[in-house]
């Protein structure tokens, strides 16, 4: 064998690599023979432990990790079609925080409301009946308008949340057509969650900064006043505000609706009016 | 069957069957996850050694990544995933850095003859002097060094030198023969110490031309 065979072979020594037992006799018995080989086997040999130490293997960054997960996630949903949205509601991402904190904060403002209403309630006039039944609700939303609780569902694809409503909710709910508004979002845990109390769904439409809450219940189960059920079974549309946001309740034999909206009383009237 | 019925009964039916898909999609990204992520660490160094920077390993790795999960019904379980999202990964860069690339498989007899003729042209490496290349050499140097060698031959050094691949491994990553990894290997070494040798030259531990150094003739055997 001569140095140009043999060369063919170093690399294959140098990493200890497997050489039929011929071959790798003649090739050192070459190397034992020949001083270049024999230097050029060491000089491959000290390249391959300079690469080896020098070229250190780096860890994979997390967020690379985390990325390739969530496009992943991404692209299942593009296969599941109705899955979920990579969308997000906001262009400029808010500082979202649990749902869960805004829910705590509507059920103790809600349970107050209830043990005022119970003990005053006699007391009380309508409106300020409905005021108090209708905090909780103004909680949830303003925390939705102001970025600190998510909505479960949060699409720009109306039919996407149209979709994930129907399958989750206890009972069909209503899809107002509001004009220039879109459906956004929305939620079907009850800010009210009182006991056996089937759950209700919150839609939520949008028209730039402007919000409008659309909350429904059973009105089998809605807890209401019995002189407001009849007044909204009458066909009444009952309008008011509570500080900046206005709102309007009504209901149909099977539904019992209420709007929440930081539209001015006025303005909300009017875009209701239009679906109507 | 009343009309309303039977659109009530395919209605019913398309839930269960969507349902169904849901979660056999979901079961398809789990199991895809478990096979495909733990060989990150392996494609994301070879990514960031042939881009030679960060952005570039994480857009390929990216890329690779979404490919495998789109075509992961051709991947037959039980074979080398490593090869298979290795393979996908080659061809991204390829595709994107455009680098002219030699058909796999396909035995280059070019390159063979090139071999021997490296073997002759590179003699001034048998010179005992060039102990000196290694001498306080940088990480940065051995990696510039690399980024010169032509892309056939990085590839083979990044795998074997720095993520510890077998010869038979690189064969199946690459699709060519055993013999051709034994000479791509060697001339890539061959190579980039021709590169640390300039380095060291540069500094001082070392004068004159490379031929000077010249000893032996290879073929006196």
């Amino acid at each position: 064998m001569d140095c140009r065979q043999t060369r063919e072979f170093l690399s294959a020594l140098v990493d200890n690599e497997e050489i039929d037992s011929q071959t790798k006799q003649k090739v050192e018995e070459h190397i034992w023979r020949c001083a270049t080989c024999r230097t050029e086997l060491e000089l491959e040999k000290k390249t391959k432990e300079t690469i080896k130490a020098k070229v250190k293997i780096i860890p994979v960054p997390n967020e690379l990790i985390t990325s390739v997960l969530n496009q992943l996630k991404i692209l299942q949903n593009g296969y599941a079609q109705s899955l979920e949205s990579p969308r997000e509601l906001n262009p400029t991402p808010k500082p979202w925080l649990e749902i869960a904190f805004s829910l705590g904060i509507a059920i103790v403002t809600l349970s107050l409301a209830f043990l005022f209403v119970s003990v005053y309630g006699k007391k009380m006039t309508q409106r300020e009946l409905i005021r108090k039944e209708v905090s909780a609700l103004v909680n949830h939303f303003d925390s939705i308008a102001q970025g600190f609780a998510k909505p479960e569902v949060l699409s720009t694809d109306p039919a996407y949340v149209k979709n994930a409503i129907l399958s989750k909710a206890s009972f069909t709910p209503v899809f107002l057509n509001i004009p220039e508004f879109e459906i956004v979002g929305a939620s079907i845990k009850d800010p009210h969650l009182r006991s056996g109390n089937p759950r209700c769904v919150n839609l939520i439409y949008r028209k730039g900064e402007r919000l409008i809450l659309i909350h429904q219940a059973p009105m089998s189960s809605a807890p209401m006043h019995d002189e407001i059920k009849k007044r909204i079974l009458k066909g009444e549309w009952i309008y008011d505000t509570i500080t900046d946001d206005s709102f309007v309740i009504w209901g149909t034999n099977e539904l019992v609706c209420c709007a929440i909206s930081n539209l001015p009383k006025e303005e909300l009237e009017q875009v209701l009016k239009q679906t109507k | 069957m009343r009309l309303k019925d039977k659109i009530k009964d395919l209605l019913k039916q398309e839930k269960r069957d969507k349902k169904l898909t849901d979660e056999e999609l979901l079961k398809k990204q789990k199991k895809f996850e478990e096979e495909a992520i733990p060989h990150m660490q392996f494609l994301y160094n070879f990514a960031y050694r042939m881009t030679g920077n960060e952005e570039d390993a994480k857009d390929l790795i990216q890329e690779t990544y979404m490919k495998a999960f789109r075509f992961w019904d051709q991947y037959e379980p039980g074979t080398n995933i490593r090869a298979w999202l290795f393979k996908i990964m080659k061809n991204s860069y390829i595709n994107k850095y455009r680098k002219a690339i030699k058909e796999p498989g396909k035995v280059d007899y070019d390159e063979v003859q090139n071999f021997y003729e490296t073997v002759r042209d590179e003699s001034f490496e048998t010179s005992d002097l060039q102990e000196h290349i290694f001498e306080n050499i940088f990480e940065d140097e051995v990696i510039e060094a690399l980024s010169k060698l032509p892309d056939e031959f990085r590839t083979v050094v990044i795998l074997a030198d720095i993520e510890g691949q077998s010869y038979e491994e690189i064969a199946d990553f690459l699709d060519i023969p055993i013999g051709t990894v034994r000479s791509r290997l060697h001339r890539g070494r061959k190579m980039l110490r021709r590169e640390l040798f300039e380095f060291a030259k540069r500094k001082g531990y070392i004068k004159g031309k490379p031929k000077d150094y010249d000893i032996d003739d290879p073929e006196k055997d």
